[in-house]
């Protein structure tokens, strides 16, 4: 009997929280490139009789990431100690939550090959992170090392743990959900959401359903540090997991870690059990009651988000789904859009142009799009000009880049060009087909004579010229510029 | 519930201690007895009580979210037993341990 399976998914996302001090202490919470054991306290060292104090604004970033996932937000919610024994916990517990999280029951959609599909979200809570441990064997692996160097400058830094609903159904919806999240945090400016550097790190649940009915258990994988990793942990693991179904196998539920390097996963020795956290309240933290106003008030404060203002640009504005994307997922770019739109520039071409053009530059200058040295008012005064057609495309973009190196409005930077709108001058025009014909003798000898290949070498050099000018001026321009230049060097060589 | 051997190896496992053979039957009498203690604590009458009522009425309170740093790091490093350069200093751990591997 063939056998078919589907996958099944679930994703674990820690987003780091942007607050410039920790969850329960008033640590900063710079951890990169700072020197080790630099931002640490007696409360995030877990020395004894300090005490946790919670950070409002960790607990205000939470709320508005789970109402932009649509989360209802728990009326009252308490952290629990989870208990594990490792070094890099000081106090052998992680502040978490357990059975009330700041957030249940919400849902975000994402967009794959056209499709919206719903995922639906469990929970969202928050917890602090733990501190950093290194390896002191020259590989960097663990078995071997007599001793491990604790840094405790990320102990303590705000987690908001983001936990789906499985009902990812391949690698590629897992990846989209991951990108999806992180956009959102970005938008919202709830966390930088970098995960190379750790502030979104993700955990992956996968299990097959077998078409003969068999499910196969469900298998944790940790340590992907990048979208890519994670795709790839998930693609080997379905391979994996089919095959032992396929024997006749049974699945051992299991965590187990991804090997970057070779490719695999491998299964973790740790064995411990929901229970064996010992989870309990925290009894150094009373239950925390979330005021309603607050919750209204973030709410209200929420801005347009991103799949709303994509669906918005697909279907009011006509963008495509790649132009709808990439200008939808940062709220400064799209505002940027649509101030230019607002300052009088056509949609579409609005869209291109920052889409092309003011993201390249933004990207190669480094300049945050706000501080461009070109506004939505001077791109849509410029996009004027190109609408109206007194402006080549290619003619606006050397404009477009004077205004930029000169922080120039258009006007001068057309002058400075020498284009003006209307395009070359008819001087200009004469002067570049004669410069062309005189560097194009054969090419030239053959038009004149009018040779069989001599309407094929016209439009080659013609070509040559419209280049040069960089397309500002019509065809019969050109070509009765041709005529006339021509004529004038046939009276000469008679 | 009835406490045994293998309970006590279990938890010391995860605590990461190691109990030599001969102190391990007198651990399950030790648990046996806390166990044994929940058990009278268990006869109060708690119904309708919220089993964490800790805190009456009151909400956590909040901290604004503003950065401080701590100025005797140095003498809670001088103070740990073990430490390199500004890194605290410990044994290495036996198998992965890490459960949520968060690192």
């Amino acid at each position: 009997m063939d056998l078919s399976f589907e996958t099944v998914i679930g994703l674990e996302v820690h987003v780091q929280l942007a607050t410039e001090s920790k969850l329960f202490c008033s640590c900063p919470t710079a951890y990169i490139g700072t020197e080790p054991n630099t931002n640490v306290c007696p409360a995030c060292l877990g020395l004894p009789g300090s005490l946790p104090s919670l950070n409002r604004r960790a607990l205000e970033l939470g709320v508005k990431a789970a109402l932009a996932l649509d989360c209802s937000v728990n009326a009252m919610t308490r952290f629990h100690r989870k208990n594990y024994f490792y070094p890099d916990l000081p106090k052998a517990f992680q502040v978490s939550q357990y059975d009330i999280p700041l957030a249940v029951s919400g849902s975000m959609p994402i967009f794959l090959e056209g499709r919206v599909k719903n995922i639906n979200i469990t929970r969202l809570h928050l917890e602090e992170d733990a501190g950093k441990l290194v390896h002191k064997t020259a590989d960097g692996r663990l078995s071997g090392a007599s001793f491990s160097l604790v840094d405790y400058n990320r102990g303590g830094v705000p987690l908001a743990e983001i936990v789906s609903e499985p009902e990812l159904s391949s690698p590629e919806e897992a990846r989209e959900y991951v990108l999806t999240i992180r956009r959102l945090v970005r938008y919202l400016e709830v966390s930088d959401g970098d995960m190379e550097s750790g502030s979104l790190r993700v955990d992956a649940n996968i299990s097959q359903k077998c078409s003969d009915g068999r499910w196969g258990s469900r298998v944790e994988i940790k340590n992907v540090n990048s979208v890519r990793a994670m795709e790839r942990a998930l693609e080997y693991e379905i391979i994996r997991q089919r095959e032992i179904l396929l024997n006749g196998e049974e699945i051992v539920q299991e965590t187990r870690h991804w090997d970057d390097g070779a490719g695999v996963t491998r299964s973790s020795r740790s064995k411990e059990e929901a229970h064996d956290y010992r989870y309990f309240p925290e009894p150094d933290l009373p239950p925390i009651k979330i005021d309603e106003e607050l919750v209204k008030y973030i709410g209200c404060s929420l801005p347009e988000l991103p799949w709303d203002r994509r669906e918005r640009y697909i279907r009011e504005w006509g963008l495509s789904q790649a132009d709808s994307v990439s200008l939808s997922e940062n709220q400064d770019v799209a505002l940027y859009l649509e101030k230019t739109v607002a300052f009088g520039a056509d949609r579409q071409l609005a869209a291109n142009w920052v889409r092309t053009y003011i993201l390249r530059l933004q990207n190669e200058t480094g300049v945050a799009i706000n501080d461009l040295a070109v506004g939505p008012e001077d791109l849509a005064s410029l996009l004027v000009h190109v609408k109206q057609g007194s402006l080549s495309s290619t003619a606006a973009k050397d404009v477009l880049g004077i205004m930029f190196a000169l922080g120039v409005k258009v006007g001068a930077a057309m002058e400075k060009s020498g284009i003006s709108a209307g395009g070359v001058s008819r001087d200009a025009l004469f002067e570049t087909v004669a410069r062309i014909l005189e560097a194009n003798p054969a090419e030239t000898g053959v038009i004149i004579a009018g040779g069989d290949t001599a309407v094929r070498k016209r439009k080659y050099l013609m070509g040559l010229v419209m280049k040069e000018i960089r397309g500002q001026a019509a065809g019969e321009e050109v070509s009765a510029a041709f005529d006339a230049v021509l004529g004038s060097i046939r009276d000469r060589s008679l | 519930m009835a406490i045994d051997e293998k309970d006590v190896l279990h938890v010391a496992r995860l605590a990461r201690l190691e109990i030599p053979p001969e102190r391990v039957d007198p651990m399950v009498r030790y648990f046996q007895d806390i166990i044994e203690h929940f058990r009278t604590l268990e006869k109060c009458d708690t119904e309708g009580i919220d089993p964490f009522e800790e805190s009456g009425s009151h909400s956590c309170p909040l901290r604004d979210d503003e950065p401080e740093i701590w100025s005797y790091v140095i003498d809670a490093l001088e103070e740990a037993p073990l430490r390199e350069g500004r890194f605290f200093k410990v044994p290495a751990i036996d198998g992965e341990g890490d459960p949520d591997d968060l690192s």
